[in-house]
């Protein structure tokens, strides 16, 4: 739901290998064609930037060459220039002086939408909803958010004044907070608990190098304060990815030393790699089952791919994104930087995973899905069949569930973050996650919220309809056919007016997960959010069904 | 050739300013740094990357993306296409004279060119290639067929061809051509209209374009009766800028100045005149123009009509009022780059995208109407720049149903007038054809038994109404309601037939009447229905509206 998140997304899904590779020589016959074409491209592009008829940047162009060359690669191979290095180290190593707070521009502001647990702005008393109107002295107003994250990141233990606003539906509260940065981790594992007596959940959100640290110390803990536990849950979905020998680790945590899990694989075969793992493992019996997406990648895929071909857990949710890619940064002159795709990775029962062909692309231009008919038969350690060239096939698929327009439409206005603010600051506290419930009186108040507010939203069927109007008037149908449609586009106006209370259900259900968020932080909110999650509930299920996990583990005559 | 050459020999000189300037300048700092940045990076890809990459291929994509972000003229060529290159800037190729296109298996003749080897040979629109030198050509492309027709003019190429006879069976019949120069003409087209207003197409602006229209002018008033004249630019990409002036100056005095161009350095900035003795600057003439009329079309149309020269009659003109210069790169590859902009004589340039600002999401700019700015023609009427050249007189292009769309993109058309024509030996003249209405329904009865069928935007668009409604839990209420709409909607092949029948027929005679008399009979047939034809002699025909068309506002 959250464009800034998915951009994220994007630029981290990707494994990072750091291997020192010796310099190579080029290949021999290549090396006459590589000339002549950098002969070719710097006479070409000395007279653009002289000859164009208007002024051109140079670097704005050769920008766009090398974006435009790298794109017909892969997503993965891409170029960093100086500026953006800082950024993308801080993405991979997770470590930067901050003090804690997500932000998100509202209304030409940074408002703060997620405060990290003990870091400096929690400690200092920043609240979720909380309007930042200056950082040191600058003010905040109509900054991207680019800039404000700039200014919020600096040197750990250097000092920084917020002024904050803090609207009630009474007053508005002006604050004025002096913190100082502090090396802030992103954790990895940013929920474990139980989520029943006798089941533990691990969440997972990304693969940095403290993951599998994180993952061995929440397991180790459960089961220390749990004897019984008879499984745990890993949450895998929308975890991009990152370090290789992370999701390693990860998979010593439950499988013997020694094992090998992945191979890379590149042009030339001297450049070729295993991983196995290295450590003790925790515990080699407990079932396991992990929670996959489409939007799973990279690293997630190496460990639940792991897992399915060693039949160590069962897999279930949707079918992963299908990244079998290796990455390697290259520096490159003028502190430039270049993450190159230099191999495949190859899991335990032999298979790559990756979706697309990029070298191959459909006429309309679209690149190439392995098609069904080029998949190759693997089979795990105990003879089921797996597939390579598309994802992780979950062992028990579920379908996505998607959000109704009218609760994402509540969302990106940010009536849902809103009314959490005001509820919080009206109640000084609530009951623990596992038990929070919002009344009929709290939703009745929402809806009479939302109802003071003009919004709109468009549903897909309205822009259908829309669309439908266009073609048939362009292709003179549509007087013909007005009365009819009027009809219909009646009906749906009157039936859309019940939305908020079709929906009820789910919108009581983000509104809970909101507010949880306000008082138990991400790790509330997670904890929230499994009690109405299908996929946590099929999960407990197994867990609870030992007959059924065996049997799902076990080859089909 | 010589033209040509003048372009290149400018940008020669252009080399020697070249050194002068780039090392004073600025940027050069930028321009080495990120070429230095380039060689590391482009040199790691290669060695690294997974998979062996082709470098040519890879340069050539990132080339084509720099480039691309400037304009959609600015466009670099390998050596390797150098040929299909100079064949748009001269129109000239070795070869047969004919255009072929792929049908299934076979590659197939789908016209040739008048009086060039293709037709002298007697080989027809619908001809299958069967071999070429010996060779069966069964299943090859377009461009490899091509290729082999192509050679060095003198040179005998022998081809089989198959084709349809009256019966529906097929033979196949051994020809050899000797190749020629083809020279594709500007003026594919050009005669009288009635009996004294006479008619010029000018499909491009290759080498001699000036001479051909010259030359069609010049036979048209040698019949004496000439009263007025329709220049038709519909459709004409443009070419040549040399060849756009001596266009223009064959109705307007010597020394007049057509264009002049601008680019970022002053030197380089350029006036373009009249230089030779018009043919007739008084003659009453219409200029038709379209959305696909560009470049040097819209020099020649804007140039007539700041000078108040000609009426413009048609579709606003597509707004190109960019200049491109070629330039020589190593390895015999070449740069075309826009370098200008060119202005017309009121001062006005047309160009209407601005390629240097883009919207957020990269999508190129329109010059908003409010930036427009006016300028004036020689007899003080108001223009605008920033959008083409807009006609004196708009009149609504003719919309193709989607039934005739479909008929077209599955050959039906095409295939129904190579029956006909394997039916019947001769037909009268071009101009007057006419299939009967018992023909028409013979071509819907043979039409009803072929495999065709087109979606209509409509059909497509209610069937993604009905998901979304579904998925978003509104189906229910409406689903009588949308039944209802859906069969309100279908579409009927055999209504659509009669009820586009005038288009159809059209379509249809213009086809076939092509099949005996090639492109000059398909014009001279197209140019009786054509609205904008009938618009231009309706002008014409009233010398005192062109007169007030032409005079300054009051």
């Amino acid at each position: 739901m959250r464009n800034r998140k998915m951009k994220n997304l994007l630029i981290r899904t990707s494994i990072i290998l750091v291997i020192a590779l010796s310099g190579l020589a080029f290949v021999a016959d290549n090396y006459f064609e590589i000339s002549k074409n950098l002969d070719v491209f710097s006479a070409l592009y000395k007279d653009v930037n002289t000859y164009y008829v208007d002024d051109i940047d140079p670097s704005k162009l050769m920008r766009t060459c090398i974006d435009g060359m790298l794109k017909t690669l892969d997503p993965f191979t891409n170029y960093y220039s100086g500026s953006q290095i800082e950024n993308a180290k801080i993405q991979q190593g997770g470590k930067f002086g901050g003090i804690g707070v997500e932000t998100e521009v509202i209304d030409s502001f940074p408002v703060v939408i997620s405060v990290w647990q003990n870091q400096p702005a929690d400690i200092a008393g920043i609240k979720v909803g909380d309007i930042i109107k200056t950082i040191d002295g600058n003010s905040t107003k109509d900054r991207t958010q680019e800039e404000v994250d700039k200014f919020l990141v600096g040197q750990p233990q250097s000092k920084l004044t917020l002024q904050i606003e803090r609207r009630t539906t009474n007053d508005n509260q002006t604050l004025s907070l002096d913190l100082v940065r502090q090396e802030i981790q992103e954790t990895s594992v940013p929920f474990y608990g139980m989520i029943t007596p006798e089941v533990g959940c691990i969440k997972l959100k990304i693969f940095n190098e403290n993951a599998g640290k994180d993952v061995k110390d929440a397991f180790d803990s459960l089961k220390r304060a749990n004897p019984g536990m008879k499984g745990v849950v890993i949450d895998l979905r929308s975890n991009p990815g990152g370090l290789l020998h992370e999701a390693v680790n990860i998979v010593n945590v439950f499988v013997p030393k020694g094992q090998l899990v992945v191979t890379t694989k590149g042009k030339v075969a001297e450049w070729n790699n295993s991983f196995s793992t290295l450590n003790e493992p925790s515990d080699t019996k407990i079932p396991l089952v992990l929670i996959t997406n489409s939007m799973s990648a990279s690293a997630s895929e190496i460990l639940s791919g792991t897992m399915q071909d060693l039949d160590r857990g069962v897999v279930i949710g949707q079918r992963t994104y299908g990244k079998g890619l290796v990455q390697v940064t290259k520096p490159l002159s003028y502190n430039t930087m270049l993450k190159v795709t230099t191999a495949k990775y190859y899991i335990p029962s032999g298979r790559c995973i990756q979706a697309l062909i990029y070298a191959e692309h459909n006429p309309d231009g679209s690149v190439k899905r392995v098609p069904d008919s080029l998949k190759t038969e693997f089979h795990t350690r105990d003879g089921r069949i797996v597939w390579d060239g598309g994802g992780i096939d979950p062992d028990v698929p579920i379908a996505k569930e998607e959000h109704s327009k009218v609760a994402e439409a509540l969302y990106t206005k940010h009536y849902i973050f809103d009314f959490a603010t005001q509820y919080s600051l009206q109640h000084p506290s609530i009951t623990d996650p596992a038990t929070f419930k919002l009344t009929s009186k709290d939703f009745n108040d929402f809806v009479a919220y939302v109802k003071t507010k003009d919004w709109s939203y468009q549903t897909e069927t309205e822009l259908q309809l829309n669309a439908l109007k266009d073609a048939a008037t362009d292709e003179k149908y549509f007087d013909a056919v007005q009365e009819e449609y009027n009809v219909i586009r009646k009906k749906i106006d009157e039936d859309k007016e019940q939305d908020l209370i079709k929906h009820k259900e789910e919108i009581i259900a983000i509104l809970e997960n909101e507010i949880v968020g306000r008082y138990y932080y991400v790790y509330g909110k997670t904890r929230k959010s499994y009690q109405n999650d299908r996929e946590v509930a099929k999960a407990i299920e197994l867990l609870n069904n030992p007959t059924e996990y065996q049997n799902l583990l076990t080859v089909k005559k | 050739m010589k033209r040509y050459k003048k372009i290149l020999l400018g940008g020669g000189l252009a080399v020697i300013l070249f050194v002068t300037f780039a090392f004073t300048n600025t940027n050069y700092f930028e321009i080495t740094k990120n070429l230095d940045i380039f060689t590391t990076l482009y040199k790691e890809l290669n060695t690294f990357y997974v998979d062996t990459l082709n470098p040519e291929k890879l340069m050539h994509s990132g080339i084509d993306q720099m480039l691309n972000s400037l304009d959609p003229y600015t466009d670099y060529i390998p050596e390797e296409d150098m040929d299909e290159y100079r064949l748009q800037t001269t129109g000239r190729y070795g070869g047969i004279g004919a255009i072929i296109g792929v049908r299934g298996e076979w590659v197939m003749v789908t016209e040739p060119y008048e009086g060039f080897p293709a037709d002298k040979a007697g080989l027809r629109a619908g001809d299958k290639v069967i071999e070429v030198e010996g060779k069966s050509a069964k299943g090859l492309r377009t461009d490899e067929v091509s290729a082999l027709l192509k050679g060095k003019p003198g040179t005998v190429v022998s081809v089989k061809i198959r084709r349809l006879k009256a019966d529906g069976s097929e033979e196949d019949i051994a020809v050899k051509m000797t190749r020629e120069e083809i020279k594709i003409k500007n003026v594919p087209y050009f005669g009288m209209v009635n009996d004294k207003i006479g008619y010029i197409r000018l499909g491009n602006f290759t080498e001699r374009a000036g001479a051909e229209v010259k030359n069609a002018l010049q036979s048209l008033e040698s019949k004496g009766k000439l009263k007025g004249l329709i220049f038709d630019l519909r459709g004409n990409p443009g070419g040549l800028l040399n060849e756009a002036i001596d266009v223009a100056n064959v109705f307007v005095d010597k020394n007049i100045k057509i264009v002049f161009t601008k680019g970022k350095i002053e030197d380089w900035n350029k006036s373009f005149y009249s230089l030779n003795d018009p043919v007739d600057t008084k003659l009453p003439m219409v200029v038709l123009a379209d959305g696909g009329s560009a470049s040097a079309s819209e020099i020649v149309s804007g140039s007539l009509q700041d000078l108040d020269r000609a009426v413009i009659i048609g579709q606003k003109t597509f707004g190109k009022g960019l200049v491109q210069s070629t330039r020589s790169l190593p390895y015999g590859a070449k740069l075309k780059i826009t370098t200008a902009k060119y202005y017309i004589p009121s001062g006005r340039c047309i160009q209407a995208i601005n390629y240097a600002e883009r919207n957020e999401d990269g999508s190129v700019k329109r010059i908003p109407d409010s930036l427009k700015v006016a300028f004036t023609t020689r007899n003080g009427r108001t223009v605008y720049d920033g959008g083409g050249i807009d006609p004196d007189i708009k009149v609504e292009p003719e919309r193709l149903a989607n039934i005739t769309i479909s008929l077209i993109t599955k050959s039906l058309l095409f295939d129904y007038a190579n029956e006909y024509r394997a039916k019947h030996d001769k037909i009268g003249p071009a101009g007057k054809f006419s299939l009967s209405d018992k023909e028409y329904d013979d071509f819907v009865n043979w039409v009803s038994k072929k495999d065709y069928d087109y979606t209509t935007r409509s059909e497509k668009i209610l069937e993604n109404l009905k998901a979304s409604a579904e998925k978003e839990h509104y189906f229910d209420a409406i689903e009588n309601d949308y039944d209802t709409l859906k069969r309100a909607m279908m579409h009927d092949k055999q209504n659509d037939l009669k009820k586009e029948k005038a288009q159809i027929k059209s379509m249809l005679e213009e086809e076939i009447v092509s099949r005996y008399y090639l492109g000059s009979g398909r014009m001279e047939l197209a140019l009786k229905r054509d609205k904008e034809v009938g618009k231009a002699i309706e002008t014409l025909n009233d010398t005192q509206k062109i007169d007030e068309l032409l005079a300054k506002k009051p």
